[in-house]
Formats: C-alpha cells, sequence, structure tokens
C-alpha cells in the first residue's frame, strides 16, 4: 500500500483488499477509484494503516525539505513554562489560552524551540505576519519563510496569513510537522477550517486570549486539540500585566439623531416580534435568512443596519473624542472605531494617524514604529489594532464602537496590558444613552468580568 | 463575487431549487440612465455620484439588480486620483507635525501644507487621495452599453453561486476539451462521459478532491472560472449544488444555452506554464512536425480521453500521435489509462508523466509510451519516441 498527499488529502493507492472502515476518515472515492482520508487525519490514518497488509509505504511528505535550524533559549516566567509543559504533555497538541499582553508568541516560539521540527505559523492579518517574522527571527538561526502581503517564501519555518493558508494547503499541507495557530478562535466555525483540514501535522497549537464557544470550541478541540492551559487577566494583572481602569462614557443623541434612530427601531422591532413570535427559538442567522426573503424583512435589516451606522460615530461621540485627545495630551492613545469611515473622519478632525486595511502595510509599520519611539502620540483604527499587534507603550484607549461583541472589547482592552513599569492604563468605553449600546457597554463590562478581569 | 445579502436578494426559490433573476432586455432603459448618470459624473468623486444614485432610485429599476449594475459600473468608471502632494508623504508630515504640536488644527495643516507650496485645503484633499471612497469617477470604457452591463451582471450572478458550490456538473456540445484542461489546470477533478442521445456532447462532473468529505467552499473560486467559458458555449447545461450561507441546506442552480443571460465572449486559454514550453521545444527541435493544441476528444469505451497536442508528421499526415500530460497519477491510474487506449485500439498516444510523484521506475508500467519529466518536458526524447517508429 502506498499512501500520498494530493491536495490537501490523503489518497492511498495499491490497497486492493483494505477493508476501508478500519480506518478513520478513510472513504472510497470513486471518481479517482482510490481511497481518499482528509489530511488532518494523517496520524491516525497511518496508525490505522500499519495493522493491515500490505506493508505501508508512506510517502505522503515530499523529498529534499530542509531540516529547521537551531533557536536560541528563551528565558520565560512561570505561568508561560506551565503553559507549554501542559502542550508538551498533552501530545504537543491543543490550544494555550492566555490574557492578550501575555507573552503568547513567547509561548509558541519556545514550542517551535522544544519541538524542532518543520513548522507553519498561521496569523490572521498582514500586520501580524511581519511582527511573526521579526519575532521568529530574533531567536531562529535559519531563513524565516512568509506567505501572504506579496510575500511567497517557503522555508522549515514559515509564517502565513490565514489567507495564504486557506489557499496553499493543497499545495503546502505535507510540508509541516507542527502548526502553531495565533488568534485559534478565528478558527472552529468552518470559515477557513479548510486551512487546518489540508495540513497533515500531527503536532498544533492553538493561541487565544479569547476562546470561542460552542460547538466552535469542539470542533477546534478536534483539529487543534483540547484547552491545555488557561489564565484569565486577574491571574496575572499587576505583576505580568498592567493594571487599569475602565470608565464608561454615556452620551447622548442630537434631536435629528434620535429622530432618525427611533424611526428606524420602531420598523425593526415591529418586524423582529413579528418574527420572533414564528420562530422563537430561531438564531440571528435565522432571522436574517427569513427577513431577507420578504419586503418588510429586508426593510427591517436595512433599518437596524441604519441604526448601527447611526451610533457608530455620533455627533456626541465625535465631541467626546476631542475631548479625550485633548485630556490625554501627554499619553499614547489609541482610539477604536467600528469602520473605517469613522477612523478616517477622526483622523481628518483630530489629525490622527489612521492605522487601517487600506494603509499600505509599510506605511502601518512606519507609523507603528514612530508610536513606539513618541513621535505620534495617537492611532486610530477599525479593526487593524483589534488584535495581536504588539503596542505596549499604549496607556489610554479610546473605544468609539465596535461591531465583533465582547471578544472583540476583551481583544481591544488587551491591548494596553502589556506591562510597562509603573504603567496604568485608561479605557474609555463610549456608549450612547436609550439605545441597544447601553445594554451592549455593559454586557462587555461583564465579559471582561467573566473572563476574570479585575476592572474598576 | 456579490456580497451574500445582495446575492440572497437576486434570487428566489421554487423548492431546492436557486432561480436567478437575471437581467434581461427590460433592465436596459433604467440601465441606460445609470450609465448616462455616470458619464455627468465624469471627474466627480464616486461618493457623491453614490449620493446622487441614493436620492435618486429609479421605480423601474429593482433594488438589488441597480445595486449589482453600480458595482460593475463603479469597477469600470472609478479611478484614482492625481494628488498634488503624495498621500503617504502628506500623511507622515500631518499627523507627525500635529503629535508635537500644541497648535489649532488649521495651523498645523498651514505649517505642513507651506512646507510643500501648496495650500492647506489641496494638502487636506492629499491626505486620503489612495483611499477608494476618494476616487473620482473617470471615463466609462469604449463599448460600454447596457447590454453589456446586463450580461456582465448574469455573469456576476452566476459566478457568485457557483463559488458556493462544491460540485458542477456540465453537459456541452462542442469544444469540452478546453473546459476539461482548465478544469485539470485548476486543481479539479473531472470525469467526463458521453452525453447521451448526442454524437458529440460531453458530460463532466468536475469537482475538488477535498469535496468528497464535506461540502466546502475551498473550490469555489476555481469553479466559478469554469463560467465564462462554460457561457462562452454553444449549446450547455450547468447544474451545481450550492449553499447560499454556511451550514445551510444545499439547493440546485441550473443553467442552460438559450436563456436570455446575453452572449459571453469567450475567455482567453488558460495556459499552463509546462505546455507553453513544450510547445517551443518541440517547434524548434521537431520542425518536420506539427503540433496541434487541444485536439478533439477520443472516446475510449465508456470514457472520454482529452489529449493536450496532438504531433502531425508534415510529410506523411496519416503519422499522428497524441500526447497527454498527467499531472497527479498513480500506478493503477496509468495501467489503467494504458489499457483503455490499448481496448480502444490507439497506439500512437504518449503520457507524461510527473517524476516528482517519486514512484520508483520499476513501478510503473515498462511501457515505452510512458515519458517521464521533472519541471520540463524533453521535447528530443519526445522526438526520439516518434522517429524510433513505434508503433510502425
Amino acid at each position: 500500500m502506498r499512501l500520498l498527499f494530493d491536495h490537501g488529502t490523503l489518497v492511498l493507492a495499491e490497497a486492493p483488499e483494505l477493508k476501508a472502515e478500519r480506518v478513520p476518515g478513510l472513504l472510497w472515492d470513486p471518481r479517482v477509484a482510490l481511497f481518499r482520508a482528509p489530511a488532518w487525519r494523517y496520524s491516525e490514518v497511518c496508525a490505522a494503516l500499519h495493522h493491515c497488509p500490505p506493508p505501508l509505504r508512506d510517502e505522503v511528505r515530499p523529498s529534499g525539505l530542509p531540516e529547521p535550524a537551531s533557536y536560541d533559549a528563551l528565558q520565560l516566567p512561570p505561568y508561560q513554562r506551565a503553559a507549554l509543559l501542559s502542550w508538551e504533555l498533552s501530545g504537543r497538541r491543543g490550544t494555550i489560552v492566555l490574557p492578550t499582553g501575555s507573552g503568547k508568541t513567547q509561548v509558541a516560539l519556545a514550542a517551535l524551540g522544544s519541538a524542532a521540527v518543520r513548522a507553519l505559523c498561521l496569523v490572521p492579518t498582514r500586520a501580524l505576519l511581519e511582527q511573526w517574522c521579526s519575532a521568529l527571527r530574533a531567536v531562529y538561526r535559519g531563513p524565516v519563510g512568509c506567505l501572504g502581503d506579496g510575500h511567497r517564501e517557503l522555508q522549515a519555518i514559515t509564517v502565513s496569513t490565514f489567507e495564504s493558508a486557506y489557499r496553499l494547503m493543497p499545495r503546502i499541507g505535507a510540508r509541516f510537522e507542527l502548526l502553531v495557530l495565533d488568534e485559534a478562535h478565528h478558527f472552529g466555525s468552518g470559515v477557513r477550517d479548510e486551512a487546518l483540514e489540508m495540513s497533515i501535522a500531527p503536532q498544533r497549537l492553538g493561541l487565544t486570549a479569547t476562546p470561542p464557544s460552542e460547538p466552535a470550541l469542539s470542533r477546534l478541540g478536534e483539529l487543534i486539540g483540547p484547552i491545555v492551559y488557561q489564565l484569565g487577566i486577574a491571574d496575572l494583572a499587576g505583576r505580568w500585566l498592567s493594571d487599569f481602569d475602565l470608565v464608561t462614557v454615556q452620551l447622548g443623541l442630537n434631536a435629528v439623531e434620535r429622530a432618525s434612530y427611533d424611526a428606524d427601531h420602531r420598523i425593526f422591532v415591529a418586524y423582529s416580534r413579528r418574527s420572533r413570535r414564528s420562530d422563537p427559538e430561531g438564531s440571528w442567522r435565522d432571522f436574517v435568512s427569513l427577513a431577507a426573503q420578504s419586503p418588510e424583512g429586508r426593510a427591517a435589516l436595512l433599518a437596524w443596519q441604519r441604526n448601527r451606522r447611526l451610533l457608530h460615530f455620533t455627533e456626541a461621540k465625535a465631541q467626546a473624542v476631542g475631548v479625550l485627545l485633548a485630556r490625554h495630551r501627554d499619553s499614547r492613545v489609541i482610539i477604536f472605531t467600528a469602520d473605517n469611515r469613522a477612523a478616517y473622519d477622526i483622523a481628518r478632525e483630530h489629525l490622527v494617524m489612521p492605522i487601517t486595511c487600506d494603509i499600505p502595510r509599510a506605511e502601518r509599520a512606519a507609523a507603528l514604529s514612530a508610536f513606539r519611539a513618541g513621535t505620534l502620540r495617537s492611532l486610530v483604527s477599525a479593526r487593524v489594532l483589534n488584535e495581536g499587534i504588539d503596542v505596549p507603550d499604549a496607556d489610554v484607549a479610546i473605544i468609539v464602537s465596535g461591531t465583533q461583541g465582547e471578544r472583540e472589547h476583551v481583544q481591544r482592552v488587551g491591548r494596553l496590558l502589556r506591562p510597562v513599569p509603573g504603567k496604568r492604563a485608561t479605557i474609555y468605553q463610549l456608549a450612547t444613552r436609550a439605545t441597544v449600546e447601553a445594554r451592549r457597554a455593559s454586557e462587555r463590562r461583564y465579559a471582561l468580568a467573566t473572563a476574570n478581569v479585575a476592572a474598576r | 463575487m456579490l456580497p451574500q445579502m445582495l446575492l440572497r436578494a437576486s434570487l428566489h426559490l421554487e423548492g431546492d431549487r436557486i432561480v436567478p433573476h437575471y437581467f434581461t432586455a427590460q433592465d436596459e432603459p433604467w440601465l441606460r440612465v445609470l450609465i448616462d448618470e455616470y458619464a455627468r459624473f465624469v471627474g466627480h468623486q464616486c461618493s457623491e455620484l453614490h449620493e446622487r444614485l441614493a436620492r435618486s432610485p429609479s421605480a423601474r429599476a429593482p433594488k438589488s439588480k441597480r445595486r449589482i449594475a453600480v458595482r460593475l459600473l463603479d469597477a469600470l468608471c472609478l479611478a484614482r486620483p492625481s494628488a498634488a502632494v503624495p498621500p503617504k508623504e502628506a500623511r507622515a508630515a500631518v499627523f507627525r507635525a500635529a503629535a508635537c504640536s500644541l497648535s489649532p488644527r488649521i495651523d498645523v495643516l498651514r505649517s505642513v501644507a507651506a512646507s510643500f507650496a501648496v495650500s492647506a485645503a489641496e494638502l487636506e484633499r492629499c491626505l486620503f487621495a489612495d483611499l477608494r471612497s476618494e476616487w473620482r469617477v473617470g471615463d466609462s470604457p469604449s463599448g460600454l452599453s447596457p447590454s453589456r452591463i446586463a450580461s456582465d451582471a448574469n455573469l456576476a450572478l452566476i459566478a457568485s453561486l457557483i463559488r458556493r458550490a462544491a460540485h458542477v456538473r456540465i453537459a456541452v456540445r462542442a469544444n469540452p476539451g478546453a473546459l476539461v484542461r482548465h478544469a485539470r489546470i485548476v486543481g479539479l477533478i473531472c470525469r467526463e462521459s458521453p452525453l447521451e442521445q448526442t454524437d458529440d456532447g460531453v458530460v463532466l462532473d468536475v469537482s475538488g478532491p477535498f469535496a468528497l468529505f464535506r461540502h466546502s467552499e475551498i473550490y469555489g473560486r476555481a469553479l466559478a472560472s469554469l463560467v465564462p467559458r462554460v457561457l462562452s458555449s454553444e449549446q450547455f447545461e450547468l447544474s451545481a449544488t450550492c449553499a447560499l450561507e454556511r451550514g445551510a441546506r444545499l439547493l440546485t442552480l441550473v443553467v442552460r444555452s438559450g436563456e436570455s443571460i446575453g452572449i459571453s465572449p469567450a475567455p482567453s486559454r488558460l495556459e499552463r506554464r509546462l505546455d507553453q514550453k513544450f510547445e517551443q521545444d518541440f517547434q524548434r527541435a521537431a520542425p518536420e512536425w506539427q503540433l496541434v493544441r487541444e485536439p478533439s476528444a477520443i472516446a475510449c469505451r465508456e470514457t472520454l480521453i482529452f489529449p493536450d497536442f496532438e504531433l502531425i508528421f508534415r510529410q506523411d499526415p496519416t503519422r499522428r500521435w497524441l500526447l497527454e500530460i498527467v499531472g497527479f497519477w498513480t500506478r493503477e491510474y496509468v495501467c489503467e489509462k494504458l489499457r483503455r487506449l490499448r481496448a480502444a485500439g490507439i497506439e500512437r498516444f504518449l503520457l507524461c508523466v510527473d517524476q516528482k510523484r517519486e514512484c520508483a521506475e520499476a513501478e510503473l508500467p515498462v511501457d515505452p509510451r510512458i515519458i517521464r519529466y521533472k519541471t520540463r518536458i524533453d521535447a528530443r526524447a519526445v522526438l526520439a519516441l516518434l522517429t524510433a517508429g513505434y508503433p510502425t
């Protein structure tokens, strides 16, 4: 029997007598008249086939792959050492949950050094691609490959964006023995999961501050492994993370905004109540799906969208941003908005550098360096700074609005928690009174609290 | 690709069947008005045009169709404006100056503008001139007509649905070879069978390797790339199983020639570099042989074979060989192919197999018609086989 890698799957050739049900994941593919299994089940398939005659010839890995070079030794604080040990004891499969700013990348670098195998690190954004490559170059003695943002260089240790991995895994899925997934909570819900399913890597390490809820968590368990170590912000705040104050600023709507909001809210609520009566257990997705099929439903969805857009950046919020920027002139401030439009409005009005997906990579990197050096004192961003980006000097955040719920909020707060001696961060959350935003602000505060946060 | 909400609003369901709301000749009057509106706004910021369009919805233009048409016209007509100061330089100077100054906003802008020898207002215009929201309406391309927008919109609708498919079945009457080769080049598995009750029709079942395990959109882009080629065929029927949302039930889309979806121009041939190199090398090495790309399919028992090349000896056109380049293969695959060829009485056939699959020489059946290659097919080795006279 011969096992081959074919476009993100395993193909079993010369196995005329095989009973497929004995091999996990193996199916008969009538299109090519061969057995086929998804690549992520490589270890299980090999283990099962070794017990089946005739002898197996494993030809999955291409020849001529470079061996990884060595790593410099890293000094890890006790909680990071414990996280690494837990992962190793779990057979090098599993997810480590640590709060933002607590050094998840350091744990990953130590894991890479300890595993000493060919590895592919997956990151969600182009900005993080660059950050990971730099972090690896600082400790890894060989060349670091890079896939994404115009780069296409494959090495024994390679960093890739999720998007590039999704596109290229059918071709490169047999080249790596270890997958490292930064911000692993992006997986498990079906979007881009194929990037994990098309890799044979038996060793997998997921990193996140905000693990997903069920059923995505179970799926993540299958594809990466279970949560093997978990700490919250309160476990580390004070010594390993900065302390912080969370201030919710309640603002109003002007007369025109209020009239528009109330009118659209009535349209949405009227339809929503009718819809809930007919399907009380339906999810938001079910609701949208149903609404899209009728003119009234579509009108309700449009009204909901208009209100969301309105709340993203009201007149009062625009004024509040100006007041807070003036108050914190000597601080390093990050402003988070819900969309790029609001980010550019703030950039224009207050002459604050925007960090968005439209700004070219080199310019973004230069702006972040200038922020660290103090020649830029504030940045405004919709999503790019939400996750992973290292801005340890930031000590004030203004959260103007968000679209992604509690997880986004926890991630944003985490941007300010990277420890610097003597730092105490201040986070302003702007919310509009007598709208859905006021309730959401409470929910977000609660989400931080349940993430073991000692917010005051 | 059209976004999900727009796509959802551009179709309805009849049972499990998707019925797209195609653009027809009835849409051409309001499309003409829309094109004229773009022409009137040449030189203006695209946001001004979009505001104007939002204020003046045409009663005769269905909302979703109008949004699709605007997306297409934006792609064709919007252009980046020129800027007196490169936006990147303007941003670096303005935001850094603002960070280290206590002066009011306008004073910061004036001071930086002076260093670039432009006005403060001009500098402000340059700050984000490279962003798409700042783009201007440009001249529309020549040949832009309502019928072209209508057929482009129908193509976008069908391609967006196929992007959500995992499996496509295509029945065509003419030139199936181009479709088969296209599918193979983009990494799809293509099963071919003759179309019943026709002489030259073919049914192609196209899907990706991973589609065996679950419905996945990972092949959506590759499958959608087949759509222009299918629509440019004279007679076809395309059917696909699509999920409009992740995890939703699977629905069927059927598109047939004869439906009023407009005529799609035939796309240019998808080139594989390996084929190009072989063509060049062989023509240089063997000028006495004529090389024909994509010859007709050959019926081979219950299936069809699509050779990549036909090699014809110029002085004696009865000396013809067929050549197929095989990407992924196994021993069973090659043996089966040779068996079928033999059974169909086709002896003058060369199979070029990719040596990177790393099968030992002994594993391949001993057959002089098999040529191994790594990154380039050796044209001289092919010529040697042709001139060796096997079989005479």
